[in-house]
């Protein structure tokens, strides 16, 4: 590197000889000088190295042989003896090898024997496992073989019985069709028994016709009786509501209790009683009354009464837990709806082809009267003690009033109400106004409510000092002009409050009844109260 | 620095006789090639050793300690290197340098040099051409045992050792070049070299060798194109007077970092 830096310089000072050149020439001249004496100079000091080292070896020789004297015996002995020291550590070297050896191998065997051990330890391991492994798989086996057994049994047992059931479906419907069949026949006797009891009374009037033909000492008594009908105007037509003051006719019903009265024109009205009949009245403004006929089928006491004026066909509901329907104008039995499993409190026209009914089973029923079956069931859960389906409610939508104190709205569809309204006592049964927007409630703490049904507030209430509630089916009226309301009392009388004032109007009393009044019914034309008693008597107020 | 340079400078072996002074007929001289620029003390032991061996077929022990050379009635300093001792004595005319070894009667001016003394004026003479070239800077930052593995590298003739450990110290940079050039100028026939501060630059101009030596021997070298009457040898080799001085201390100095010139008469 400094040659590199150097040469430029000097050149460039001179121009002269290259000093490095010079320098280099000129040591390789000086080195050429020697090099001849050099190899000399090498071979000689290689001579001398061999030359010191024989001379060395013969130095050491020669003082062997001069030690060894001159005996050969000495000699041949020490090389014996040399002979067998070396042997000799030869086999103390063999030994210590050999002895290491064995060290090892046994080093080595008893690692072999604990891995063995080990080894052997795990296999008995393995092995018990493998045989509870086998135990597990054998029983899992079992269980499996026990589990299809059952399972065929199963499945045997359960054909056998869906057989059984499906043969049971069918005698069922067999058996369905066969008690339609029978009650239609069971209708068919009673419509025709009907009949005769009616051969026999038309019979009867014929024979007195002609007996009374025979005998017309009395005419001119019947006429002076018919002028007097005429002045009294009578009809359908709704003349405004009428506080009845008096008592104009008493008579017996039923026997035993009244459980329902009801209008089904202007002068005609149904009675229904503990003694599982229905009769069938005329009863003019006067208080002259006749029985037009009697309906007979209930096997138990009819609780309440429903009307279809456009077919005339009555409903009954029944403590035989069914419901059943009437022609009025021939008397026959249409049908029989059954399903209930308790007594039947109330049954209701809902629809034009339906009914409700509610039940002490704490259930209501809805049943369509072409096919005479239960289309749907709501449960409440609580006994029902009187129920209200009317179109004017709009749609579906039905109300029912229950034991547990609360007034439940439906809308028919969906399975639970969408509205309860909680009131004070049991609710023994409702009323609603004609024109579909009030609801009069009586319940069982000695009140009358009136409830809008647009927003289920209370309007009104009702009560008086000695009224009381007269049963758990205490039945209680609103006037055709939703003037007054009405219910019966415990002690026999009968209560009229105004409806919008609240005020008593009136307690209907002399003349009437002697025990608790069951039910009312007021005229379609608002003249005139029917009311019935626990002992057999209806009294038409005027 | 010149590899190829410094490494022939390195290689370059002397022939020497040596002759047992005072010995019998029978002992012959020992030869021997030895380095430039190892020194004699390291071998002479060896050249002890032969003669002990081989001194008339007896084996007689020669104290090291009382061993001391002369050429020409001459007691050698063996503390200087071989290079330069061959230089400076050996006949014009003659391949081969003869060295008497002495075992007794040791004239007081010349002292043994044990191989540790030896050590020490080495390391001695490194240091104070480190001083002159870098004020010390290098010798200083070099570890004590770089300082060891240098003059063990001398001692075994070790080429790579040497090249390893000498670099740092005969480099010079533009940004930090020598303050002066170790040089020591040997004149036959004075007791002691000539040494002076000599820089390598001269008013900005770079000086040579034959400035160097005009100002060490302004006697000896003829100016103006006068024929110098010496000859100024080192390593052997008449070096050519338009060499730098820089090239000259890191090319040609011995292992001690010092350049040595001999002078010889001319003839």
């Amino acid at each position: 590197m400094s040659s590199d830096e150097c040469q430029p310089t000097t050149s460039g000072v001179s121009g002269s000889v290259d000093y490095r050149m010079e320098i280099l020439r000129l040591l390789e001249v000086r080195d050429q000088k020697h090099a001849f004496i050099e190899g000399i100079f090498r071979n000689y000091s290689k001579m001398i190295d061999t030359l010191s080292k024989t001379r060395i070896s013969r130095v050491s020789n020669r003082s062997f042989d001069e030690s060894g004297g001159g005996s050969d015996e000495i000699r041949k002995l020490r090389d014996e003896i040399s002979e067998v020291y070396k042997k000799k550590s030869k086999n103390d070297q063999e030994l210590i090898d050999a002895n290491r050896r064995l060290a090892e191998c046994e080093r080595n065997l008893n690692a072999i024997t604990e891995e063995r051990d080990k080894l052997k330890s795990d296999l008995d391991k393995m092995c018990a496992r493998i045989a509870q492994q086998e135990l597990l798989v054998k029983q899992t086996l079992d269980d499996n073989q026990n589990m299809r057994d059952e399972m065929i049994a199963l499945k045997t047992t359960c054909d056998a019985l869906t057989r059984r059931k499906m043969e049971w479906e069918e005698e069922r419907i067999a058996l369905l069709n066969k008690i339609r069949e029978l009650n239609e026949k069971y209708a068919e006797f009673f419509n025709r028994e009907v009949d005769d009891q009616e051969e026999r009374r038309r019979m009867k009037i014929q024979e007195e016709i002609t007996k009374a033909i025979q005998d017309t000492s009395r005419d001119e008594r019947t006429n002076s009786l018919l002028q007097q009908q005429e002045n009294i105007p009578i009809g359908d037509v709704l003349l405004g509501d009428v506080v009845p003051s008096q008592a104009l006719a008493k008579f017996d019903s039923n026997d035993g209790e009244v459980n329902d009265v009801l209008w089904l024109s202007g002068e005609t009205f149904a009675s229904a009683g503990s003694d599982r009949r229905i009769r069938i009245w005329r009863i003019d403004s006067q208080g002259r009354y006749q029985k037009l006929c009697s309906l007979s089928g209930a096997n138990q006491a009819v609780t309440r009464l429903d009307y279809d004026k456009d077919k005339h066909v009555l409903l009954g509901s029944s403590n035989d837990n069914m419901c059943r329907l009437w022609n009025v104008d021939n008397q026959r039995l249409l049908t029989t709806l059954s399903g209930h499993t308790d007594k039947v409190s109330c049954a209701r026209y809902h629809q034009s082809h339906n009914i409700v009914s509610g039940s002490y089973d704490r259930c209501i029923k809805l049943w369509d009267i072409h096919n005479q079956r239960c289309t749907k069931s709501y449960f409440p859960g609580s006994i029902v003690l009187d129920i209200i389906g009317r179109q004017s409610l709009g749609g579906a939508a039905f109300i029912s009033a229950h034991f547990d104190k609360k007034i439940r709205f439906w809308d028919g569809r969906n399975s639970e109400p969408f509205k309860i309204v909680e009131m004070s006592g049991k609710v023994t049964s409702l009323a609603l106004s004609e024109d579909g927007l009030q609801l009069l409630a009586s319940t069982r703490d000695d009140t009358l409510s009136l409830i809008d049904i647009r927003n289920y507030h209370i309007l009104h209430i009702y009560s008086a000092e000695q009224y009381r509630t007269s049963g758990d089916l205490a039945r209680c009226v609103i006037s055709p002009g939703q003037d007054y309301v009405a219910a019966g009392s415990a002690d026999g009388h009968v209560y009229v409050w105004n409806s919008q004032t609240t005020r008593l109007e009136k307690i209907l009393a002399r003349g009437g009844h002697e025990s608790a009044v069951l039910c009312l019914s007021w005229c379609p034309t608002g003249v005139g109260l029917l009311s019935g008693d626990k002992i057999r008597r209806v009294c038409y107020w005027h | 620095m010149d590899y190829e340079v410094y490494r022939k400078v390195w290689e370059s072996h002397v022939p020497i006789e040596f002759n047992l002074d005072g010995a019998s007929e029978n002992q012959t001289p020992y030869y021997s090639m030895l380095p430039r620029a190892s020194y004699l003390c390291l071998h002479i032991p060896k050249v002890l050793r032969y003669f002990s061996q081989t001194s008339g077929g007896e084996l007689v022990e020669i104290d090291a300690e009382a061993a001391w050379l002369e050429y020409n009635s001459v007691p050698l300093k063996t503390y200087y290197p071989i290079g330069v001792l061959f230089d400076m004595h050996k006949p014009k005319n003659a391949q081969v340098w003869t060295v008497n070894v002495r075992t007794s009667s040791r004239p007081p001016e010349c002292h043994n040099v044990s191989k540790d003394v030896m050590e020490r004026m080495f390391m001695q003479a490194v240091k104070e051409a480190d001083y002159l070239k870098h004020k010390g800077e290098v010798i200083n930052s070099m570890k004590a045992e770089q300082h060891v593995q240098l003059w063990k590298a001398v001692s075994q003739y070790n080429f790579d050792g040497l090249w390893a450990v000498i670099k740092p110290l005969m480099e010079c940079s533009p940004t930090a070049p020598f303050f002066h050039i170790p040089i020591r100028l040997y004149v036959v026939g004075e007791p002691s070299f000539r040494q002076k501060a000599i820089p390598p630059y001269d008013d900005g101009k770079q000086l040579v060798f034959s400035d160097a030596i005009l100002r060490l021997a302004p006697n000896l070298i003829g100016q103006n194109d006068v024929e110098a009457s010496h000859d100024f040898v080192c390593h052997g080799i008449p070096v050519p007077l338009n060499t730098p001085l820089v090239y000259l201390a890191k090319n040609l100095s011995y292992p001690d970092n010092f350049v040595h010139v001999i002078a010889t008469p001319k003839g």
